[in-house]
C-alpha cells in the first residue's frame, strides 16, 4: 500500500466524526416544568349573601383562575394542593381566605367591594392576584400590569393598551395611518411609536390618555423606526436610514434630548430592532451582515467612535433568521424569534450558559417577544398572513395560551 | 493505476460528502457558505490587520477629515444634525462596495420644507407616459440588490427623467414580501429604497429629488401566498410630485 493511499484512507477515517457532528442537531434543551409550581386548589366562588349573580361571579372567579393558572408560580391541582383558595361574596364584598394543607395556617385577604362592572372589577382581582404571590411566595406578579399592541385593520393600524390578559382593550391613536411598534417610555404616562402620518416613518410620542396628537420626537431626515428605549428611560435607540443605509442610532432623551449619533453601521448589511441591557450599557441588535439575520450584542459606543473598534457579539449562534431581540430586565436572557424547519418560533439565550432554549413549537410563526419586568413571563405575536394574536407565555410552563380578542392584526407588543 | 485514482477520487468525494452534511437543505448551505466567506473574509484581513470594513487605522488627520467621498463620513455640514461614527474614507471597501448617499437636504412634509408631503405625491400610473418610465423595480427574497439588466434600464430611465425634469421628485417606496419576518422587513424595505436611490444617483439623478420610505410588508401590492405573489410584492415602487 503506497503513501497516498494510507493518505486518503486515513482522511476517510478521520473525517467520518466530522459527518457525524457537522449534520445539523438542535441543541435541544429539556425543560422540567412539573414540579416548579405549587399545586394549588381554587375552590367554587361561595355566595353568603348579596344580589350578585351566578354568571358575574363565575366571571369574577375566571379572572382569578386565570391570574393563577399562568402566573408561572402555581398550577391548579386538586388532587394534592399545597394551599386551598376559598373565595366567598358577601354584600358585593368578595373576600380570599388561604389555607395551606400543610400546617392548616390561614390567612385572610381584605375584602374587596364589586361594582359589578367587570371591567373594574377585573382590576381589582389583579390586584389581588398580585397581592397575593407577593405574599406567600414572595414572587412579583404580572396580572395588573398592562401591555402596548399595534392592531391593523385593512390598510390602518393604531396603537391599543390592554390588560395583560388582552382584556379592557382602548385605542389611543387615531390617526388613520400606519402607527407600529409602540414602546413605553418608563416612569412616565407616555408612549413612543412610529407612525407614517406625514409619509415617512417618523418615532413620535404621545400620552396613554389618548387627549393629544403625538409630537415628533426626531428631527432627522429619512426613515426612522424599530425604537428601542433603555430601561431606566433615558435612551432611545433607533433605525435611520440618513446616512443611505439603515443604520443604529441612539440619543439621549434625560436630562434633555440630546443629539442622535451613530452606533452601528454596516455597509452592506441591514441593521434593526435594538433592545438595551438592563443596565443601558449594551445594547442587542439584528443584522445580517454576516449573510441572513442574526442577533448581535455590543457595548453601546460613545458618540463619535471608531467603528473599529466596536465589537459585536453573536448571540443567535444556532439559528438562521433570527430577529427581534427583546433583552430580559434581569439582565440574564435574550428573546428572539428564529427560523426552525421553516417556522419562526420563540427563543430565549442565556447569557450566562451561553445556551439557546426553544420556548414555542408547533406551526404558525410567532414573532416579536416582550418580557414582563419579572423576567418570567413573555408576550408574542403570531405572524400568519391573515391572523396575527398575542399569547402569552412563562419559563416554568409549555403551554402558551392566547390573549388578545375581537378582529384585526394585533402585532409589536410592549410590555410596561 | 485508473483503479488506484479512481479510488482515491471515491475516497475524496465521500469526504467532502460527509463533512458538509447532508441534513441541511440546499439553501441552508448557501447561506451558510455566504456566512463562511465572510467570516474567512474577515479572518484574512484582520491577519493584515484589519478588522473588517471600515477599520484600517487612520495614519494622518488629513485621511479623517479628507473628501475624496463626500457622500460618506469625513466632517461634513450635512452631519450636522447627528453625530457619524468615524469612518477612515480611505478604505477600500469603500471603493468596491456600494456607495450610500445621504437623504435630501429637504424633508418632503416638515416645517420649512418647499417640498410638500406625501399627500401631495401621486402615483405615476395616472398619465401613461410617466407610468411607463416609473415601473417598479423586482428584487429577490431577502435581497436589495437591484439585479437584471432591465432592472437597470428601468433605473436609467427614471434617472433620466429626473435630470431633464428638475421640478420633478419622488418618493421610492422600499417594499417585501408576506414571509420575512415583521420587524426586520421594515429595516429591509428601508434598504431596498436606499439602494434604488443610489441607483439612481449614480446613473446621474439629482439626490435632493428623491426620497425614500420603507413600508416593510405592510403594503403589498399582491393578495396570494405563492411565489408569483411574492416577487410583485418583493418591490421598490414611485410615487411624483411635480412642482
Amino acid at each position: 500500500m503506497n503513501s497516498y493511499t494510507l493518505f486518503y484512507k486515513w482522511m476517510f477515517f478521520l473525517l467520518i466524526p466530522l459527518f457525524i457532528y457537522s449534520s445539523e442537531k438542535d441543541i435541544v434543551v429539556t425543560i422540567n416544568t412539573k414540579n416548579q409550581r405549587i399545586p394549588i386548589e381554587i375552590s367554587p366562588l361561595n355566595l353568603k349573601k348579596g344580589s350578585i349573580s351566578e354568571e358575574y361571579l363565575q366571571q369574577i372567579r375566571d379572572v382569578f383562575v386565570f391570574d393563577m393558572s399562568y402566573s408561572g408560580v402555581v398550577k391548579i391541582d386538586p388532587q394534592s394542593p399545597f394551599y386551598i383558595f376559598k373565595l366567598s361574596v358577601e354584600d358585593n364584598k368578595l373576600s380570599l381566605e388561604v389555607t395551606s394543607t400543610g400546617d392548616h395556617s390561614e390567612k385572610r385577604y381584605e375584602a374587596i367591594e364589586l361594582s359589578q362592572d367587570l371591567s373594574i372589577d377585573r382590576r381589582k382581582i389583579h390586584l389581588l392576584s398580585d397581592t397575593l404571590l407577593q405574599d406567600l411566595f414572595g414572587v412579583q406578579g404580572i396580572a395588573s400590569t398592562k401591555i402596548l399592541f399595534a392592531l391593523k385593520k385593512g390598510k390602518v393600524s393604531e396603537i391599543y393598551e390592554s390588560d395583560y390578559d388582552g382584556h379592557n382593550m382602548r385605542k389611543i391613536t387615531s390617526e388613520n395611518t400606519l402607527c407600529v411598534t409602540p414602546k413605553y417610555i418608563p416612569g412616565t404616562k407616555n408612549f413612543l411609536y412610529v407612525s407614517y402620518r406625514n409619509g415617512i416613518p417618523k418615532i413620535y410620542y404621545a400620552s396613554l390618555d389618548g387627549q393629544q396628537k403625538g409630537k415628533r420626537l426626531i428631527s432627522l431626515r429619512g426613515n426612522q423606526l424599530l425604537p428601542g428605549i433603555s430601561k431606566d428611560g433615558t435612551k432611545l435607540a433607533f433605525i435611520s436610514d440618513i446616512t443611505g443605509n439603515p443604520d443604529l442610532f441612539l440619543i439621549p432623551l434625560m436630562p434633555a434630548i440630546g443629539k442622535p449619533y451613530q452606533i452601528y453601521a454596516s455597509r452592506l448589511a441591514t441593521q434593526g430592532s435594538p433592545s438595551f441591557s438592563p443596565d443601558g450599557q449594551k445594547v442587542a441588535f439584528v443584522s445580517d451582515k454576516d449573510g441572513t439575520p442574526r442577533v448581535y450584542a455590543m457595548m453601546i459606543p460613545k458618540p463619535g467612535a471608531a467603528i473599529k473598534g466596536i465589537k459585536t457579539t453573536l448571540v443567535s449562534k444556532f439559528h438562521r433568521g433570527s430577529t427581534a431581540p427583546a433583552w430580559s430586565p434581569d439582565g440574564t436572557k435574550i428573546a428572539y424569534s428564529a427560523k426552525k424547519n421553516g417556522v419562526r418560533q420563540i427563543f430565549i439565550y442565556d447569557l450566562y450558559t451561553r445556551k439557546s432554549r426553544q420556548l414555542t413549537d408547533g406551526p404558525g410563526h410567532k414573532e416579536n417577544p416582550t418580557w414582563a419586568k419579572n423576567s418570567l413571563h413573555l408576550i408574542y405575536n403570531t405572524a400568519n398572513p391573515n391572523s396575527n394574536e398575542l399569547f402569552l407565555l412563562n419559563l416554568n410552563q409549555k403551554e402558551t395560551v392566547k390573549i388578545s380578542q375581537g378582529e384585526g392584526l394585533k402585532r409589536y407588543p410592549c410590555w410596561r | 493505476m485508473i483503479c488506484k485514482t479512481f479510488q482515491k477520487i471515491s475516497y475524496l468525494l465521500l469526504a467532502a460528502f460527509f463533512a458538509t452534511g447532508c441534513c441541511r437543505s440546499s439553501c441552508e448551505v448557501w447561506d451558510d457558505t455566504k456566512t463562511c466567506a465572510r467570516h474567512m473574509n474577515n479572518g484574512l484581513n484582520s491577519l493584515f490587520g484589519k478588522q473588517g470594513k471600515g477599520s484600517r487605522q487612520v495614519c494622518r488627520k488629513d485621511d479623517f477629515y479628507s473628501n475624496q467621498y463626500p457622500s460618506y463620513g469625513g466632517h461634513y455640514p450635512e452631519y450636522a444634525e447627528f453625530t457619524p461614527l468615524e469612518q477612515d474614507p480611505q478604505d477600500q471597501y469603500l471603493a468596491a462596495a456600494e456607495k450610500f448617499t445621504p437623504q435630501a437636504k429637504e424633508a418632503p412634509g416638515d416645517f420649512g420644507s418647499s417640498i410638500p408631503g406625501i399627500e401631495a405625491f401621486e402615483d405615476p400610473s395616472y398619465d401613461a407616459t410617466l407610468s411607463a418610465i416609473f415601473q417598479p423595480i423586482y428584487f429577490d427574497y431577502d435581497s436589495s440588490l437591484i439585479r437584471g439588466g432591465e432592472n437597470l434600464k428601468k433605473a436609467r430611465k427614471i434617472a433620466q427623467y429626473l435630470s431633464s425634469h428638475p421640478n420633478t421628485y419622488i418618493f421610492v417606496e422600499g417594499h417585501c414580501d408576506e414571509r420575512g419576518p415583521q420587524a426586520y422587513n421594515f429595516a429591509l424595505g428601508a434598504r431596498r429604497a436606499n439602494s434604488m436611490r443610489t441607483l439612481l444617483i449614480k446613473e446621474g439623478a439629482d439626490p435632493d429629488q428623491i426620497f425614500t420610505i420603507s413600508y416593510g410588508k405592510e403594503k403589498p401590492l399582491v393578495d396570494g401566498h405563492d411565489e408569483s405573489a411574492w416577487k410583485k410584492n418583493r418591490r421598490a415602487q414611485f410615487k411624483i410630485y411635480v412642482r
